[in-house]
């Protein structure tokens, strides 16, 4: 299977790899480091629940 | 009866200010994908137009089917298939695609922008068969 992605840097699609049953960025033929790219910018965080109780419970 | 296996394909998404975004997705050969669900976020902090069209080939010369294109607000998520009417669009399953075909996700530049990424941006669910059968 071939998964790619466009290089931002130079427009080109690089091969993704596959690290842990996710396809991840990695180093484009241009040379620019996708993966450290995707380090930079600010990771989108999915809300969770709190679970523990604001009150002290008997 | 049930065949094939059910595949979860997960893949992570990076976006950069003001910069269009494409994942390309090829089915290998020997294979034939039933696809069951799209799912897919938008990690910035702007609004990202976002398409998912399903080219024959890796040139992507011949475009086989359009299936969804929504507008993601700041990260918003969206999912195929959709009950949203569209006359330009396939909102409905079946979508079943051949050995060589492409999915290809794109997010369009949104603007200046922070950025963001997504492990999980991009998730697609589908059932893996055989490529066989009479011509």
């Amino acid at each position: 299977m071939s998964v790619k992605e466009s290089c931002p840097y130079c427009g080109k699609m690089a091969d993704m790899q596959f690290v842990k049953g996710v396809w991840k960025s990695k180093t484009c033929d241009c040379g620019k480091d996708l993966a450290a790219l995707a380090k930079s910018v600010p990771e989108l965080v999915d809300e969770k629940p709190n679970l523990k109780s604001q009150e002290v419970l008997p | 009866m049930f065949e094939g296996t059910v595949v979860n394909l997960i893949t992570s998404v990076t976006l950069v200010n003001n910069t269009e975004k494409i994942i390309d997705i090829s089915v290998p050969t020997g294979e034939r994908w039933q696809i069951l669900s799209l799912r897919f976020l938008n990690p910035d902090d702007v609004q990202r137009a976002c398409s998912f069209k399903v080219f024959k080939e890796a040139a992507k010369t011949n475009f086989v089917v359009w299936l969804l294109a929504p507008a993601l607000t700041a990260g918003a998520a969206g999912q195929w298939p959709s009950n949203t009417s569209s006359t330009t669009t396939m909102t409905i399953p079946p979508a079943i695609l051949a050995e060589g075909n492409i999915i290809e996700a794109k997010w369009a530049a949104g603007g200046a922008s922070a950025g963001g990424t997504d492990a999980d941006g991009l998730v697609v669910n589908y059932i893996k068969r055989a490529a066989r059968g009479a011509e």
